[in-house]
């Protein structure tokens, strides 16, 4: 933050000191009208004038404050509403000190009144943006308890509701979605209030994640209109988004037993239950791979998965650089390319260990069957180039179970057992043969036929001497008498039509008319 | 800056709130403003915009892919001057039986023509002198022209697309845009805006390259500005590599001084444009700064680079006889896919002189024939590194050619006008589907009948094979926000794998 920034910022937090005293000269020049009403004696003017105007000046310090608070992430509809009465409460002031200038003293009152009138309404949004929605009234209506795991006293959540999806929908939802807000509709702090469901009634469908608003809209782009929660809060991580899709897929029930804390669940559900999906990677980490131009970045936009590329620096990259750089970031790589490296066998139980890799590139490099063996019996990886590497045995690729490519040209591998990895259908394997498509068909030499004529020897198509004699005189598409500058061959023959448009008809589906020709 | 993910605004977001910001400030509260002013203002808030752990050393805005993306690269060859589609891949028998017949005006319809030929008396239909074969792709066939037997072969890999057409007729505004999507020159290329939305693979080589091979018949003017960034940061901008002398000028350290000598040269030039960038906050500073480092990084692996002795004699061979010729289309073919494995983002190829006029069939065999050997190659051999299902291999002119012949028709010998009503090109590669033709023209290849695509469909798609929704990449100049399609373009889906 440069200097200027934090100045700003500054500037912006005066807003709560400052805003008081706007308040509090309406509320003098309130009083001292109501004590001239009462005393029957106008006061001083010029005691009028110098306080009206200081109000007014306060009032607009405390907007042009506010609105520089209100770049600190304030985006709430309390705040856009406080923003505006704020505003016109500022002018009204100005306005009331422009009038009581000009001697328009009725005008005067009546602008005091409207202001003081703006000024409750202002203040008690203000309040609630300090001190939170309901703060005022919380003594007479203190807030409903929503189960959670934080909660000491109660007995501990024994639903999968209560114990995993109250605490991410209270922390990422209830705020716009609940007891004191209800925007679309929708209130998400009970479960009477999920079942209930909003304005648009498909918010939660029951096994149906992908038909669940709730769960969809987690998911859009963070620039959709529709996303939730709204860009500017906080955002829910994959595996509380994990955890939601799976609670609605399993039927969204409030009464089912806990399905289990994601560790205690991994066992229970590798072998085919979608995994709690990668958290981000740590920033330090990439930071240090960007530090040594290696490219790694999210596959896609609010991925957290990675593709990383050592191309730039493939000359220097060695075993040690490799463990060390890519380490860190083991659970976020997808793809991955070491073309070209220098990485030797050891590397491979590195990359081993990675649970969601799904294409690895390492052609070009020392790789040999020790070393691949590494990733014998490996789950995730779909594509595989070994190109040009040493890798000559076959064993450790069909233990892969998800492989679909495999890109062997230039590796060691024999011609049979290219041809037993072929067998299996599943499995492309590119081996780098040139197979000559040779054509299927060549045309026969094309023969140039005029259809008006032949040209002449001479260089210039010009008409020729003796015009050809059509086998027909009656067009075979019209059935009217041919025109002699339409001929057209078909098979060998020439034939004459009446005009373009039946040469056309008949060029495209000659066979339909044929049978009019004479034999 | 925390969280890479990404709870934080993307830069890019950042860069817009900041603007916004800034207009806010500019008008309602200028009273406040009004001391500091608004370039004051911006420079205050835009500080620290990049947050330097989320961006590599050269620090450019960059977008990323909006979806993970099918294709990562993007190698285009551009053949500047118009190839005839009728004696290279538009397949049409049936004119055979119409030599020399005038061109009906049912299919002329009164179209333009361009002057070199609307003041002919007579439009001759000319039927290509070629002969044509038929080879297996994923369908019944592509019929391909003599000219590119090995092209041909690689049919199965490829998407003929029949039915391209544009809005100019001129070369010029035709490579304009088809480059940049607009025919008037000041857009960024399709590189640039490659480079713009997915960034570098590559630290230490340019994202967006150019090569350019000379041609054998009539050669128009090759301006920088295809290749330019237009209003994106300059940094996006084509590099030219040359194919003599040193393939980048001025990127050798001068006689006496030495490697220590130049980065104590950079790192002071870098303090002073650090100081000027944090007054200023001039983003062209950054660029210079990025490109000082960029082109010191350089001086190690450009060498390397464009050194082909790694290369064996077999890969060698595959390219063909001229692959050993510096500049040749042979040698930029293989160049392109160096580049490509190093993580270059786009690769434009240009192959000059397809602009055949008259004497159409010889000059035509010369130039097929430089390219279908050097352009098969990199296909299968991008194939068996594993490199062509995330590159994106794009072939194609900036219009098509007449069916009826410009000056004297005869048996052996004809020329072609421009036309920008039909053409043919091709993709390969990264997610696009392999062994189709899509498209068709009317029977003298002159209107379309089928499917037809414009340039802006083409860019859409091919920025969706590289994960990006075109409609929502975009940059904002002279206050509005600009788009590689403007406001057309549609993702052709019959096209994805």
């Amino acid at each position: 933050m440069s200097i200027m920034e934090q100045v700003f910022q500054f500037v912006g937090r005066l807003h709560p000191m400052l805003l008081h005293a706007p308040i509090g000269l309406l509320i003098g020049l309130v009083f001292i009208e109501l004590l001239s009403l009462v005393k029957r004696k106008p006061l001083p003017r010029e005691v009028r004038g110098w306080l009206s105007w200081l109000a007014a000046l306060a009032a607009a310090a405390s907007v042009g404050t506010g609105l520089i608070l209100r770049q600190e992430g304030f985006g709430s509809d309390t705040a856009n509403l406080h923003q505006w009465l704020g505003i016109s409460l500022g002018s009204i002031l100005l306005i009331a000190a422009g009038v009581q200038q000009f001697g328009r003293f009725v005008m005067y009152r009546a602008a005091l009144v409207v202001a003081a009138a703006l000024a409750v309404p202002v203040g008690h949004l203000g309040a609630s943006l300090t001190y939170g929605e309901g703060f005022l009234t919380e003594p007479f209506f203190p807030k409903e308890k929503v189960a959670t795991t934080s909660d000491l006293t109660a007995p501990p959540p024994t639903t999968e509701y209560a114990a995993h999806i109250a605490p991410i929908l209270e922390l990422r939802c209830v705020g716009c979605h609940g007891e004191t807000k209800d925007k679309g509709g929708l209130k998400l702090h009970t479960p009477e209030a999920i079942a209930k469901g909003g304005d648009l009634g498909n918010e939660l469908v029951a096994f149906k994640p992908d038909e669940s608003e709730i769960y969809r809209r987690l998911l859009l782009p963070l620039n959709d209109e529709d996303h939730m929660p709204p860009k500017s809060k906080p955002q829910p991580d994959a595996a509380e988004i994990e955890t939601l899709r799976a609670w609605i897929a399993a039927g969204a029930s409030f009464t089912s037993p806990i399905v289990g804390s994601a560790p205690a669940a991994a066992p229970k559900t590798a072998a085919n239950a979608a995994p709690a999906g990668p958290k981000a990677a740590d920033p330090a980490a990439l930071a240090a791979l960007h530090d040594a131009l290696v490219h790694a970045t999210p596959i896609a936009q609010d991925s957290v998965l990675l593709e990383v590329d050592f191309a730039a620096v493939a000359a220097t990259t060695d075993d040690e650089r490799v463990a060390k750089l890519l380490t860190p970031i083991s659970g976020q790589i997808t793809e991955l390319s070491l073309s070209r490296t220098k990485i030797t066998n050891s590397s491979m139980k590195v990359i081993a260990g990675f649970p969601h890799l799904k294409r690895l590139d390492v052609s070009n490099t020392a790789i040999d069957d020790a070393g691949l063996a590494a990733l014998a019996g490996n789950k995730t990886i779909e594509e595989l180039i070994i190109a040009r590497t040493q890798v000559g045995d076959i064993a450790t690729i069909q233990t892969m179970s998800s492989l679909n490519h495999l890109f062997c040209w230039g590796a060691k591998l024999s011609t049979e057992s290219i041809a037993t990895l072929k067998q299996n259908t599943k499995l492309v394997v590119e081996a780098g043969e040139i197979q000559p498509q040779a054509a299927v068909e060549v045309e026969p030499q094309p023969v140039l036929v005029a259809a008006a004529a032949k040209p002449a020897p001479a260089p210039a198509p010009a008409p020729a001497a003796e015009p050809l004699k059509p086998i027909n005189t009656i067009c075979p598409v019209s059935g009217k008498p041919i025109d002699m500058n339409k001929l057209v061959v078909y098979k060998g023959r020439v034939v004459g039509l009446c005009c373009e448009h039946c040469a056309e008809q008949f060029l495209a589906e000659p066979e339909k008319f044929a049978d009019k020709l004479p034999k | 800056m925390a969280d890479l993910r990404y709870t934080t605004p993307h830069p890019v977001e950042q860069h817009y709130l900041d603007l916004t910001r800034r207009r806010f400030f500019g008008v309602a509260g200028k009273t406040l403003a009004a001391s500091l002013g608004t370039v004051a203002l911006g420079s205050l808030l835009g500080a620290g915009v990049t947050p330097a752990s989320t961006q590599p050393a050269s620090g450019p805005l960059v977008l990323g892919p909006h979806f993970p993306p099918r294709a990562k690269r993007v190698i285009y060859l551009h053949m500047e001057g118009a190839p005839s589609q009728l004696d290279l891949y538009d397949y049409k028998p049936q004119l055979r039986a119409r030599f020399g017949e005038e061109l009906p005006d049912s299919i002329r319809n009164g179209q333009r023509l361009t002057g070199m030929t609307s003041g002919q008396a007579k439009f001759p239909v000319a039927p290509s002198v070629m002969r044509f074969s038929r080879y297996k792709n994923n369908e019944d066939g592509a019929w391909v022209s003599e000219l590119l037997p090995h092209t041909g072969e690689m049919s199965h890999e490829i998407c003929y697309l029949h039915s391209m057409h544009t809005e100019a007729i001129n070369h010029e505004p035709g490579i304009t845009f088809v480059q940049t999507g607009n025919q008037q020159p000041g857009r960024p290329s399709f590189g640039a805006w490659a480079s713009y939305g997915l960034g570098s693979m590559n630290a230490n080589l340019p994202t967006f390259v150019v090569l350019i091979t000379q041609g054998l018949g009539n050669m128009q003017a090759l301006s920088a500005r295809f290749w330019g960034s237009g209003f994106l940061p300059s940094e996006h901008q084509g590099c030219k590599l040359r194919s003599a002398g040193d393939p980048v000028l001025f990127l050798k350290d001068p006689d006496g001084v030495s490697r220590a000598d130049r980065r104590r040269m950079l790192d002071l030039v870098g303090e002073l444009n650090q100081k000027e960038m944090n007054e200023s906050l001039d983003p062209e500073v950054r660029t210079r700064l990025a490109q000082y480092e960029m082109a010191y990084r350089m001086q190690m692996s450009v060498p390397e680079l464009t050194d082909f002795s790694d290369e064996d004699e077999e890969t060698l061979n595959m390219y063909g006889p001229e692959v050993k010729k510096p500049g040749s289309f042979a040698a930029n073919c293989l160049l392109a896919r160096r580049l490509s494995e190093r993580g270059v983002r786009f690769v434009q190829l240009y192959m000059r002189g397809w602009d055949q006029h008259g004497n159409l069939p010889t000059e035509i065999r010369a130039q097929a024939k430089a390219v279908d050997q050097p352009q098969a190659a990199l296909l299968a051999d991008l194939k068996r590194r594993g490199l062509l299902d995330e590159t994106l291999v794009v072939w194609g002119g900036e219009f098509g050619r007449t069916v009826y012949s410009q000056g004297t028709l005869t048996e052996t010998n004809y020329g072609r006008d421009h036309h920008p009503r039909c053409f043919s090109m091709w993709a390969a590669g990264g997610g696009i589907k392999p062994g189709i033709s899509y498209g068709k023209t009317d029977d003298f290849s002159y209107n379309i009948v089928e499917n037809p695509v414009d340039v802006h469909d083409l860019h859409a798609t091919l920025l969706h094979c590289l994960g990006i929704d075109h409609t929502r990449m975009t940059f904002r100049h002279q206050g509005r926000d600009f788009r590689l399609t403007d406001v057309l373009g549609n993702v052709r889906k019959e096209l994805l794998a």
